[in-house]
């Protein structure tokens, strides 16, 4: 009886306690309390101009990119520019049963990146397939590289207006030519190609408004047996483009940034940073503005310049200038923000290297990446612009 | 009985850690005003004392270890432990929005083993001095240009505090008078934690934690006087005091946050570090506690903290808000179990207490004080053993909304486990 009275009331204390605990566990936030107790952290914001940028300019590479841009477009603020794509068809990673003779003919069918035009694009270009008559090398082929070749006799012809694919027929001597290479069997064949044979050059012809974009790499060189209809595809050895810029009438008081390299800017934020006290930098963002307005207006009826949707800063480059800005990795990459038509570019890590060590490498170098072969160039407002669009540090602090 | 207590304590732990997943932002919080310089102070007294609503520096009832004063520790016979936990709901409130916190803390580890009986008895214990535990967050809005709207949350929140590793001794120098003495290693770890969370895509959050570290020696000294037979042959009447010395560290603050620097995410000292003198201020208590009989006491007792001259040279402008604390306590205990009753209600301790705590902080002219109800239970092993353990339930109110300041309404369950046991004793027969 005694046992069952404990037990009874043990049971009751128990469950007390078991509320008690419960209790205290439910509650509702509402909101946060203690801002008049808890003082706030300082968030600061500091804009600075930033000036000292310096106009560059460097021969790209053009050999073996992804796109190769062919044609002539005068833009009205970049200036004129003319792209010749060098191609050589390989004699490797083919197999005939019989030797080229002429019951052979020979094409090239170029494919075209259709999503990107420079310039009109409804006109219609036409362009001629000349033979280069000196030696050049893919890998070593830059913008302003132009190798010859020989305008008095047209290997091809064609017309593109937004055609994806174009096939070209090749002329029966320039055939001969190639067809003797690949039925060398001398020791020296290999030599030989390299050395004697350079492909072939597609210039435009006459009044042209637009460059178009053949995909080297989706592109090829076809033989087809007329007697007996087969067909051997013949890829590509080599290939590559030069570039000529001309007459460039951009207004001196902005930035010209060309993706061939042709205006590039170098600048340091040493000066602007050196000085400042700051050890908990939130976000530093640099900001360059685009001169939207008159990239717009400049523009004839059915023109189109190319999109670009980011900068590029980089610095530390080691490997040459060319190389390092169109090869090496992205270090900060600037968006636009078509909010304010300006680049953001997240240079926070930049500058805490200026404020927790002394960084090797001050100058950072602003461009527009090459690397595929489009054709891109914009303008942005530099340090002589109102003070709403000079380029700018804006540094978020907390104190 | 034993096993159904265990169930007992078990179920009390369940429900304490279904309180800390009710939600992370409500967990592990306190009171805001233990924002300000070492934290909050805490007493040494049981959840017997508390539902006392006492400091308990004169109630010594030689069943349990009795932290709050050093004298005790050589009157019993027993080797005698405590360990204490509490569970608080904080419900604040300031002139714009309320919110609900809840706090699952550890507290005190005693033991006091009698080296001879009834005259001399050492003491070890761990236990907590102050206690920082606070989350505050705030929403704000920045504008950084013409075009940009930048939103952040500041969240701030705060651990730890000064703890004691002591060890003492306590001497019954005749029937009427014992003293004690506990000298202690006093540490200090707290850390604070400020975190900045952007809205906007595009930028980090930035936390800084900032880590304060201190050692120092403290002592204390304690004195009973106690007398049996005053108004009748059963009455005990006892005049208790203890005396805390001041404190001083040495303190080190180290804030450190994490940068990416030239791609790596390298971690930062902010120079905000520094070394500066903390103190703990001189503590004061005294009491009184009458026995009339063994089956009731009252107790009345006061505690004086001298905060206007403690120090806290890491942010001066919190050590402003520091002023005098004072706190007095008064209450009762009824003891029916020791009748001897078979029923139910009868088998328990029961107390009841209300204090008033000026509090150690006066804030735009505003004294932080708390007004403590407070109640308790205290349930008893059988008769074989002296072991028990008590439950005390305090509601107190805490603070002002005025000034923009927070009014805290404090819901605590204390709970003390007592083991008090004859050990070492040999067996006179084998």
């Amino acid at each position: 009886m005694q046992r069952n009275v404990k037990a009874a009331g043990v049971r009751r204390l128990v469950l007390l306690l078991t509320i008690s605990g419960l209790f205290l566990a439910c509650g509702t936030k509402s909101g946060p309390v203690g801002g008049g107790i808890i003082p706030e952290i300082e968030v600061a914001h500091d804009t600075l101009m930033v000036s000292g940028f310096q106009a560059d300019s460097v021969a790209s590479y053009t050999g073996k990119l992804t796109i190769t841009p062919i044609g002539k477009y005068t833009d009205p603020i970049f200036g004129d520019v003319e792209a010749v794509a060098y191609i050589k068809p390989t004699i490797y990673s083919f197999s005939l049963d019989t030797t080229l003779d002429n019951s052979y003919s020979m094409y090239l069918d170029l494919m075209f990146d259709t999503t990107q035009v420079y310039g009109d694009s409804l006109s219609q270009t036409e362009f001629s397939v000349y033979k280069v008559t000196e030696l050049w090398r893919s890998n070593e082929l830059f913008n302003d590289t132009k190798p010859a070749y020989d305008e008095s006799v047209e290997i091809a012809s064609f017309t593109r207006l937004k055609e994806d694919s174009i096939r070209i027929s090749l002329s029966q001597t320039w055939f001969a030519e190639y067809a003797s290479f690949v039925n060398d069997t001398s020791a020296t064949q290999d030599s030989s190609f390299v050395y004697d044979f350079y492909g072939l050059a597609i210039v435009a012809k006459g009044a042209s408004s637009k460059i178009s974009f053949p995909v080297p790499t989706a592109s090829a060189f076809r033989l087809i047996n007329e007697d007996v209809g087969d067909t051997t595809i013949v890829g590509l050895n080599d290939w590559g483009y030069s570039l000529d810029y001309a007459n460039k009438p951009y207004p001196a008081n902005k930035f010209a940034l060309y993706n061939s390299l042709d205006r590039f800017y170098s600048f340091s934020l040493e000066e602007e940073v050196d000085s400042l006290t700051i050890r908990n930098l939130l976000k530093a963002e640099l900001i360059l503005y685009q001169d939207t307005d008159l990239l717009e207006s400049s523009l004839q009826a059915n023109s189109t310049r190319i999109d670009i949707p980011y900068l590029e800063l980089k610095s530390g480059i080691t490997n040459g200038l060319a190389y390092g800005l169109q090869f090496s990795s992205s270090e900060i990459v600037g968006y636009l923000d078509e909010s304010i038509n300006g680049y953001r570019f997240d240079v926070t890590s930049h500058v805490n290297s200026y404020i927790f060590d002394d960084p090797s490498n001050k100058t950072l170098y602003l461009h527009m990446n090459p690397a595929n072969g489009l054709l891109r160039s914009t303008l942005l407002y530099d340090e002589t612009a109102i003070k709403a669009l000079k380029p700018k540090l804006i540094l978020l602090t907390a104190k | 009985m034993k096993k159904l207590s265990i169930v007992i304590v078990f179920l009390f732990f369940v429900s304490s850690a279904f309180a800390q997943t009710v939600s992370d932002s409500e967990a592990n919080s306190g009171s805001i005003y233990s924002f300000y310089g070492v934290g909050t102070p805490i007493l040494q007294n049981s959840a017997q004392e508390k539902g006392m609503g006492i400091f308990g520096v004169s109630s010594n009832d030689l069943e349990t270890s009795g932290l709050s004063n050093p004298a005790f520790w050589g009157l019993g016979a027993f080797v005698r432990g405590t360990a204490n936990f509490t569970l608080a709901k904080y419900n604040a409130e300031d002139s714009f929005s309320s919110s609900t916190n809840s706090l699952f803390e550890a507290g005190t580890i005693h033991v006091v083993f009698p080296i001879v009986k009834q005259k001399l008895g050492v003491s070890a214990a761990l236990y907590p001095v102050t206690r920082t535990n606070f989350k505050s967050s705030i929403t704000k809005q920045l504008f950084p240009n013409a075009t940009d709207t930048l939103g952040y949350q500041f969240d701030k929140n705060g651990s730890g505090g000064i703890s004691k590793l002591e060890f003492g001794f306590g001497y019954a120098i005749n029937k009427y008078i014992a003293i004690g003495y506990a000298p202690s290693l006093a540490f200090m770890r707290t850390n604070s934690s400020e975190k900045i969370d952007f809205s906007t895509s595009g930028y980090s959050t930035n936390t800084v934690n900032t880590d304060i570290t201190a050692s120092a020696f403290s002592q204390r000294f304690g004195i009973l006087f106690s007398k049996r037979g005053l108004l009748n042959n059963n009455d005990i009447i006892q005049l208790g005091s203890s005396v805390v010395l001041p404190v001083n560290f040495d303190a080190k603050s180290k804030s450190l946050t994490t940068k990416v620097i030239n791609g790596a995410t390298t971690t930062i000292d902010l120079d905000r570090s520094g070394i500066g003198n903390v103190s703990l201020p001189l503590q004061v208590s005294g009491g009184l506690t009458y026995f009339a009989s063994p089956y009731f006491n009252v107790s009345a007792d006061g505690l004086y903290e001298e905060w206007s001259k403690a120090k806290y040279e890491l942010n001066l402008d919190e050590v402003n808000n520091y002023s005098d604390r004072f706190l007095l306590g008064i209450g009762a205990q009824f003891h029916p179990y020791r009748k001897g009753s078979d029923r139910f209600f009868s088998k328990f301790r029961y107390s009841a207490g209300v204090s008033y705590d000026k509090g150690h902080l006066t804030i735009d002219n505003q004294d932080i004080n708390t007004l403590w109800f407070s109640t308790g239970l205290g349930v008893f092993a059988p008769r074989s053993s002296r072991s028990s353990f008590d439950l005390s339930i305090q509601y107190g109110i805490r603070g002002t909304t005025t000034q923009n300041l927070v009014q805290e309404k404090i819901w605590a369950i204390n709970f003390s486990v007592n083991l008090t046991e004859l050990m070492f004793i040999r067996p006179k027969l084998n």
